[in-house]
């Protein structure tokens, strides 16, 4: 009884290729990029068809109908037609800038509340160069007030870098407190000292040298001299700064992806024992990466005062404004990358939009824009869709098991494990080639220590 | 869950069906993940109150076939029975209702609470309107230890604890639950050799009192110390079962690995250059404030290999901390100088470099936690592979924008010179088993042709398999003319590795022998003794300089 060996007798699996593996890596992370932030939207969507149709009158049908309206008018409104796009844009444009400041300070595990405040802090000081130096010509005033903005958001990010690292104030607190910092000075800038003469909580424009020209008018003194021009350029309301903010977006991007800054950060995020290791400082990390996202937040903020009407600063304007903090549910939609950050900005600024429009012609309020926005952010909040994703891929799965859908969707993983060992989970440990990657593994963790977590209260009925 | 309802729970827990002789048998288990085979029709049977080894590469299967019975995973198909009773186990709360217990080889434990609260979490002794009693529970406790004879202070809070008895409170805790049969997986990976051995007394007594014991390992040692019976699996498949008296380490390593292994390092007697890296009186404070080092003195020259040997806990960790520039020496001194390259004969003074700038002087480290400190687990292999090294000019342009091919081709190349198995380079690391993550840390400081590789327990918790592989790499990097430095609680790799052995003591090289020196002498130094009549040159070195 010295040895006991095991006939093959089950099939052995295909042996995946390099090439279809590649391949299936790169689906899976585009799946799971964009496959979440989809099912929420749609989830989201549902809801607030359900929503509609209870409030809604008469028969069931026309309760649908109702809620069909108001979805073909909220996008209508939204990105119907040139017009409504370029006021979807304007509203686009800040959340890109507030939405990679979240996400930037976010690849080093740092949450950001603070971009309301950075942004804030951006267009104040911008504010307060166009009035003082009112007189100077434009091209000059233009590159200064932009350069001091970003500048601004920077140091107000830098300063919560600073006590992050070294008195180890978390980020959550200093950025709330700063936050309130800068709206009481605005509200005392504009009710004091930068107040306009004769007028209510406010400061006076910016000299018309700083305003930025429209999109629509640049594109006419420039290609509309070779191309057809646009007629009425000033109804499309949207202005240069929107290039500026997908060129941020670009930035980030290559700054994340294909820079040693962008990589050192993600160590410092993912482990910071591994970037001392690696001789990474994580201080002198933790500050650059606020200063960063301020840097954007500012840029944001002082391209808006400068970019759009009324191009100047009104009382209590930053305190009502939630920009700094839709964009903490942009970057989480568009999970931390450009792409997505863009496309959450162009939903969330788009569903504002539309809104107005869906209340007016569906009698919907607008207000359930904000509805879906909440349950949109719910859903990726809870982390409840990995389950419901499992739940449908192995409904399909079932019959042909293994496939590498499971993998997917992380069905290979099967963990009875409390929180505390989350992190360091062993359970590929004993399979040389799991096809399982980072997100599938969270997944994971989010699906079965539910049921775990049941069985322990289970016990304690019992017990 | 539908399975529940066939299951015999009930009948299968009470021990006079004790018709079977084995407490476990599982028959045909067969488990599938995609892409591969982790239990093909696996037969496992296991005698009442005997210790049975389970023992296998990383990737044969043990793990799951465990987790099957402890039904964190469930089978593809394949049968279970629980004292000759078949059962299913959907779930920890059926295998626990059959008297099976598991410790996992990371711990479950909540680091906050105490070792009372712990060990009763989940099935609490309640009083009236169901609020928690902690006197009846510190009781509890108190008898299960008396028991057993797990001495343990109830009141004491597992983050204070030592890692051994962490493991103590996990097998307090299953035996709370009333396990008859104990499950560890690779339960030894963690602990020091003194609290393996306090583990071995503490399981033959749990055997001697009807438990039956399943023990996870690759260490095979342990299973000739330890076990009555093994099942050896390889690739998802039993390989063998044997019974220990009857066998031998080269066996179940032959049988493990499908090939004939080399237990013992073959090496030829070093031929050692100059002095590579220079320690002088080094001091040095752990992160709890207490003086780690006390005057650490010694040299490593170009071409050996100095073992570093110690019980865990006297200093090592935090020398090799200091010299790869993780930690700030308080005094001393530190310096390397380059024995072969373009800057031969170049000294440099490392004391007060931070882990960058130690690297770019030639100094490679593989440390003793890859998954805490060595990788970045959810980053790709690809990024992994240039960990600490993202700056130079072969990875970015001026040091700021990384060249993306370059580095791929690097992954691609260490992959494949280190036999690390991976479909692709783009996966995270985490998706990899324990043995392959270390692979990549030893490929990629091994490949950056260093003058001085520092290895911190270069092969724990990975297979024979890999440790056979990290070994030769070794000697061959000493052979090429590196000077190196192994730290390592495991004394067999240190004195079939090593051409000196430093032993350390309390922040201190208590002395320097060769490898010939016989086990006792070296135990006998790890613990502070000083065998007589050994009065070497070494030691009076070390004594000199930590007197200075």
């Amino acid at each position: 009884m010295a040895l006991q060996t095991a006939q093959p007798r089950s099939p052995t699996p295909p042996a995946l290729e390099t090439r279809s593996t590649a391949w299936l890596l790169w689906l899976r992370r585009v799946g799971s990029g964009l496959g979440r932030p989809l099912l929420a939207l749609v989830l989201a969507l549902i809801a607030g068809v359900v929503v509609i149709m209870i409030t809604a009158s008469g028969s069931l049908i026309d309760r649908f109908n109702a809620a069909l309206l108001a979805y073909g008018y909220l996008f209508v409104g939204a990105f119907g037609n040139a017009a409504n796009l370029s006021f979807s844009l304007v509203n686009v444009t800040p959340l890109i800038f507030t939405g990679l400041s979240v996400a930037i300070a976010y690849r080093a595990r740092l949450f950001n509340i603070g971009a309301e405040g950075q942004f804030a802090a951006g267009t104040i000081l911008a504010a307060i160069i166009g009035l003082k130096c009112s007189t100077w010509p434009g091209w000059l005033l233009v590159p200064l007030m932009i350069v001091a903005g970003a500048l601004a958001g920077a140091v107000w990010g830098g300063i919560v870098g600073l006590l992050k690292a070294w008195r180890g104030a978390h980020e959550v607190v200093t950025t709330i407190m700063l936050n309130w910092i800068i709206f009481y000075v605005s509200d005392w800038l504009v009710s004091g000292p930068l107040q306009a003469p004769g007028q209510a909580d406010q400061t006076s424009s910016m000299p018309p040298q700083t305003n930025l020209p429209k999109l629509s008018v640049l594109y006419n003194q420039t290609l509309g001299h070779f191309l057809p021009t646009i007629s009425q350029p000033e109804q499309y309301i949207v202005d240069i700064s929107f290039l500026f903010a997908l060129a941020a977006l670009v930035v980030y991007w290559f700054l994340m992806t294909r820079t040693t800054f962008g990589y050192e950060t993600r160590v410092v995020g993912e482990n910071p024992r591994a970037a001392q290791y690696a001789g990474i400082s994580v201080k002198r990390n933790v500050v650059l990466v606020m200063a960063l996202a301020g840097l954007f937040a500012g840029l944001g903020g002082t391209l808006q005062l400068m970019g759009q009407y009324p191009y100047e600063v009104i009382g209590q304007v930053f305190r009502n404004d939630t920009t700094g903090f839709d964009a903490i549910g942009v970057a989480l939609l568009g999970r931390m990358t450009a792409i997505g950050i863009f496309l959450g900005a162009l939903l969330f600024g788009g569903m504002r939009q539309g809104g107005s429009l869906m209340q007016l012609k569906a009698n919907v309020p607008g207000d359930l824009v904000y509805i879906i926005e909440a349950l949109v952010l719910f859903s990726i909040a809870v982390q409840f869709l990995p389950v419901i994703q499992q739940a449908i891929v192995k409904r399909f799965s079932a019959a042909r098991r293994p496939t590498v859908v499971a993998a997917l969707a992380g069905g290979v993983v099967d963990l009875d494990q409390e929180p505390t060992n989350g992190a360091e989970a062993p359970m590929m440990n004993d399979q040389p080639l799991p096809e399982t990657d980072k997100a599938a593994l969270a997944d994971g963790q989010g699906q079965v220590q539910t049921p775990a977590q049941e069985r322990q209260h289970q016990q304690n009925g019992e017990a | 869950m539908h399975e529940q309802e066939k299951a015999p729970l009930a009948q299968a827990a009470s021990p006079d069906l004790a018709a079977s002789p084995y407490a476990v048998e599982m028959r045909d288990i067969c488990k599938a993940w995609p892409g591969v085979v982790a239990n093909d029709h696996v037969n496992l049977r296991v005698q009442r109150g005997e210790i049975h080894a389970l023992v296998g590469e990383n990737g044969a299967g043990k793990t799951t076939l465990m987790n099957i019975l402890y039904g964190l995973v469930r089978p593809d198909s394949g049968e279970i029975y629980v004292n000759g009773e078949r059962v299913h186990i959907s779930g920890p709360r059926d295998a626990i209702r059959l008297h099976i217990g598991m410790v996992h080889q990371h711990f479950m434990l909540i680091p906050p609470l105490t070792v009372a609260e712990n060990i009763v979490l989940g099935q609490e002794p309640g009083g009236p309107l169901a609020v928690y009693d902690r006197r009846r529970a510190r009781e509890l406790v108190l008898q299960l230890s008396a028991r057993y004879g797990l001495p343990i202070d109830p009141d004491a809070r597992i983050e204070k604890l030592s890692v051994g008895l962490q493991q103590r409170v996990e097998i307090l805790k299953a035996l709370y639950r009333a396990a008859d049969i104990l499950i560890l997986d690779e339960p030894t990976g963690v602990l020091t050799p003194q609290e393996t051995y306090e583990l071995f007394d503490v399981l033959r007594a749990l055997s001697r009192q009807g438990k039956t014991v399943i023990f996870i390992t690759h260490k095979l040692r342990e299973v000739l110390d330890l076990t009555d019976r093994v099942t050896v699996l390889r690739r998802g498949r039993n390989v063998g079962e044997l019974v220990t008296r009857e066998t031998n380490q080269a066996e179940i390593a032959r049988l493990m690995v499908g090939r004939e292994v080399l237990l013992r390092v073959e090496k030829r007697p070093a031929r050692p250059g100059p002095v590579v890296l220079r320690v002088e009186n080094l001091h040095a404070s752990s992160d709890r404030g207490l003086e780690a080092l006390q005057g650490v003195s010694f040299e490593v020259h170009a071409g050996e290999i100095l073992g570093i040997a110690g019980v865990e806990g006297n200093g090592q960790s935090e020398l090799v901390e200091v010299l790869s520039g993780m930690r700030r020496a308080t005094a001393g001194r530190v310096t390397v100088t380059h024995a072969s390259g373009e800057q031969i004969g170049k000294t440099y003074d490392i004391t007060s470099m931070n882990a960058r700038e130690v690297r770019l002087v030639g100094v490679a480290h593989i440390p003793e936690d890859r998954r805490g400190t060595g990788l970045v687990l959810s980053d790709t292999i690809e990024n992994n592979a240039i960990l600490g090294r993202e700056r130079w000019p072969r990875f970015a342009w001026a040091r700021f924008i990384l060249r993306l091919g370059e580095i791929a081709h690097w992954a691609r190349r260490l992959v494949r010179e280190f036999d690390v198995r991976t479909p692709s380079t783009r996966l995270p690391v985490r998706a990899l088993s324990g043995g392959n993550q270390q692979k990549i840390i030893v490929a990629r400081e091994f490949a950056a042709d260093p003058q001085l590789l520092i290895a911190a327990q270069p092969t724990r918790g990975v297979d024979i398999g890999a440790i056979e592989f990290i070994h030769r790499r070794l000697v061959e990097q000493r052979d090429a003319g590196k000077a190196i430095l192994l730290v390592s609680a495991e004394l067999d790799e240190i004195r079939s590795l090593s051409d000196r052995i430093a032993v350390m003591y309390e922040g201190r090289i208590v002395d320097i022998v060769t490898p010939e020196a016989s086990e006792e002498e070296l135990g006998l130094l790890m613990t502070g003794g000083r065998p007589s009549g050994a009065s070497r040159e070494e030691q009076a070195q070390a004594t000199g300089d930590s007197g200075a």
